[in-house]
């Protein structure tokens, strides 16, 4: 997909009055020198790279010490560092940057770092760089890209093969940081063969983690929820009864600009529509003896929300004190599992939850997702109940 | 010494604006730690508003563009994403354009962008003026303020937390920052109100907003874009219902419930919206996903009589609207002067900045 190799094109090449160098440099060169070329003569282009600009420095001009008398305007004049233009693009106005001049070179610095998969274009116009006779172009083709391992799709959650018409989300976990923009575009609902139109809540700002390596995806909570036009012209985007796959195109990019390389599905059961928010007082707790580590289990009456079960669910010892230890999410999301750091110690503990943690569809522990219509329920307080507790012992 | 003075008093008189505006504003000289420059708006005085969903935070940027222009302009650049890739040394396919607005008094455009799709990509600000001309807004040494908007999301010591609250849209309405949220975990929608000037205490109202179905359920939904008209919010949800909502309304810890004042039609997504006036009459433009942008008749009074639409409608309903044909794949929207509108349309890979007369 990307070139690998460095290649270097001198459309024009002309010859230069040589000069000897001058003395060392004062201001000592910034970056990895990732490219030289003999321009011709004594005229030389050096490119260094740091992690945040690329340094394009002409070395074996003469008459530095006038060059150093120049504005900035005038040294863009008398060299200029573009992308090299494609085809049928538009012109390419020359990269922001800043010039300066040192004892030995003339330099331009871009203001962000160079571009691996692009090939830059530097020239230098003959009637101002002092020496030169003829316009001379340098290209600098496509740099060797540092090459990273294929990214993959980790997990979809919800996992279980069974799920209800009105599920509200999946997520999508990867091996490594994604691109951003195009992510509805490279995920799809198909049942049948056929993709379903329209499924999916599109945002210009699309729901990733801060790494990039999580995305969320909201069903179009209008196809979902009773009454809505959306959902009375289209239907629910899934029907009970019927076989769906989400998948996710190998063409999609990561971070890296690697695509995917391999297609990923999840393919499902749809069963009928859930109402029913998560019923504590249906769940089981199976509780840890004193000086173990045995696993502290929680088993829901049917299958939670994945990110926030590892998020807003914690334990609390006598004290109230937060006790450490490794969350693990088991049974297609149905069982909360936690793994203490050190050993327990005996005495009264609580598991507590966030009361905002949802089902499937969307229901939480306060409100279901479609709730009777009422009026303004400012300060009621089974709105500012924020959390649950479940209280066990360790003997 | 003649000389002398006359520059010291030159001297002074520019830098009378900025003072004023400093003592207003309550922005300090630094570089903001942006991380991601998503949704643009704007305050008085030339002052930018950049919502950043990665801090969480409100950013607002003294852009010095404070001088008053009148009178109609023409905005048209072709491939304005590829001409900012190739400026920032990159391409198109590595260059995102994630909003833009028109300064109101200056009549300049400026863009948030993004140099890369990673987690890492850079967030760079872009101008351009009357004549098309693009320039980087550096944010080194700048007049800056910083507000949160999120409530700190719970999460455990040491524990790596991917929630994030993403920012829908942002508008200014005297004297307030109105942000419309959305969390990549719970489904909820907030609207959070921020005082402007910022007081630095990040404290925000946060309002949760409900979408009455029709008929008896309402659930909490998310507002894909808005405007503020009058004393209302003109919410689009991501379900396309056009919804107001008093500005009075909007109060901390409160829930309130919008009234659906039309319906735009079905497998549609609403992307951007603004109100003009024409003559005598208030007008909504609106573009989206699916048809050309719609445009609808506005009047505070239209608002308030209309019949909130909560019985099962054919078609659509509610206030009526008509769809402009001829302008379509349009991404972005702002209002660049009295009489025109800016827009930034997709165009076969490639984005235009074009100017239009308001319809």
């Amino acid at each position: 997909m990307c070139k690998l190799n460095i290649s270097l094109h001198l459309f024009i090449v002309v010859v230069l009055h040589s000069i000897a160098l001058r003395a060392d440099d004062d201001t000592k060169p910034t970056g990895t020198v990732s490219f030289i070329t003999n321009i011709s003569g004594s005229l030389r282009l050096e490119l260094r790279e740091s992690t945040d600009s690329g340094t394009f420095a002409i070395q074996g001009l003469t008459k530095l010490s006038l060059l150093q008398k120049l504005q900035p305007a005038d040294l863009r004049k008398m060299m200029s560092v573009r992308v090299l233009r494609q085809d049928n693009a538009i012109e390419m106005l020359p990269l922001l940057g800043t010039y300066s001049v040192t004892d030995t070179e003339l330099r331009f610095s871009s203001r962000f770092p160079l571009n691996r998969s692009i090939d830059y274009q530097v020239e230098l116009d003959p009637y101002l760089v002092p020496g030169a006779h003829e316009k001379t172009e340098v290209v600098i083709a496509k740099l060797p890209k540092k090459r990273s391992p294929t990214t993959s799709v980790l997990a979809i959650y919800p996992t279980a093969d069974l799920l209800p018409e009105n599920l509200l989300k999946f997520y999508i976990h990867f091996s490594a940081s994604m691109s951003r923009g195009e992510a509805y575009k490279r995920i799809h609902l198909i049942h049948a063969g056929a993709e379903i139109e329209s499924p999916f809540l599109e945002l210009g700002e699309e729901l990733w983690d801060a790494e990039q390596k999580r995305f969320t995806v909201f069903i179009h909570p209008g196809r979902i929820k009773k009454g809505l036009k959306p959902r009375e012209d289209s239907g629910t985007p899934m029907t009970e009864g019927r076989e769906y796959t989400l998948r996710v195109d190998k063409d999609w990019m990561d971070a890296a600009q690697q695509v995917l390389g391999n297609t990923w599905e999840k393919k499902f059961r749809v069963l009928g529509p859930d109402s029913k928010q998560p019923d504590p007082s249906q769940w089981k707790i199976t509780t840890p003896i004193a000086k173990t580590v045995q696993p502290l289990t929680v088993s829901f009456d049917e299958s939670l929300d994945h990110a926030m079960l590892e998020r807003v669910v914690s334990v609390r010892d006598a004290s109230g004190k937060t006790v450490t230890g490794e969350i693990l999410i088991a049974e297609n999301e149905t069982q909360w599992v936690f793994q203490p750091t050190e050993l327990w110690e005996s005495g009264k503990h609580t598991v507590v939850f966030s009361t905002a943690i949802e089902d499937l569809v969307g229901n939480n522990l306060i409100r279901p997702f479609e709730t009777l219509e009422q009026e303004t329920v400012v300060g009621n307080p089974a709105v500012s109940a924020t959390e649950i507790f479940i209280a066990f012992d360790v003997p | 010494m003649l000389r002398h003075k006359l520059a010291l008093t030159l001297t002074l008189c520019a830098a009378m604006p900025s003072a004023i505006l400093q003592a207003d504003s309550g922005l300090k000289e630094g570089t903001p730690d942006i991380k991601h420059a998503g949704p643009l708006a704007f305050a008085p005085h030339g002052v930018l508003l950049v919502g950043d969903t990665l801090n969480a935070a409100i950013y607002a940027i003294d852009t010095g563009d404070d001088q008053a222009t009148t009178g109609a302009k023409t905005l048209n650049i072709e491939g304005v994403n590829q001409k900012i890739a190739a400026m920032m040394g990159s391409d198109a396919a590595e260059t995102v354009i994630n909003d833009m607005a028109v300064n109101p008094l200056s009549g300049s455009l400026y863009l948030s962008v993004s140099r890369g799709r990673g987690p890492d990509a850079a967030p760079v600000i872009f101008k351009a003026d009357s004549k098309g001309a693009l320039s980087e807004l550096s944010l080194k040494k700048i007049k800056f303020s910083k507000a949160a908007i999120a409530n700190a999301p719970e999460s455990q010591e040491g524990r790596r937390n991917p929630r994030m609250s993403a920012i829908t849209d942002m508008q200014y309405k005297d004297g307030n920052v109105v942000v419309a949220g959305l969390s990549n975990e719970e489904f909820a929608s907030k609207l959070r109100v921020l005082k402007y000037p910022f007081d630095g205490t990040g404290k925000a109202t946060s309002v949760e907003m409900y979408h009455g179905a029709h008929g008896k359920t309402e659930t909490a939904s998310p507002v894909r874009t808005f405007t503020t008209y009058e004393d209302t919010v003109l919410a689009a949800y991501t379900c396309t219902p056009l919804v107001s909502i008093p500005v009075d309304d909007l109060k901390d810890g409160a829930k309130t419930k919008g009234k659906t004042i039309a319906e735009l039609g079905n497998m549609n997504q609403p992307l951007d919206m603004i109100v003009y006036k024409k003559g005598s009459q208030d007008f909504l433009l609106m573009s989206n996903s699916a048809r050309g942008v719609m445009k609808l008749k506005l009047s505070k009074g239209d608002i308030n009589s209309t019949k909130a639409i909560d019985a099962r409608i054919d078609g659509t309903a509610g206030l009526p609207f008509e769809t402009l044909k001829d302008l379509k794949d349009v991404v972005q929207l702002d209002k660049l002067s009295e009489t025109q509108a800016v827009m930034l349309v997709n165009n076969s890979g490639r984005q235009d900045v074009r100017t239009i007369d308001l319809p």
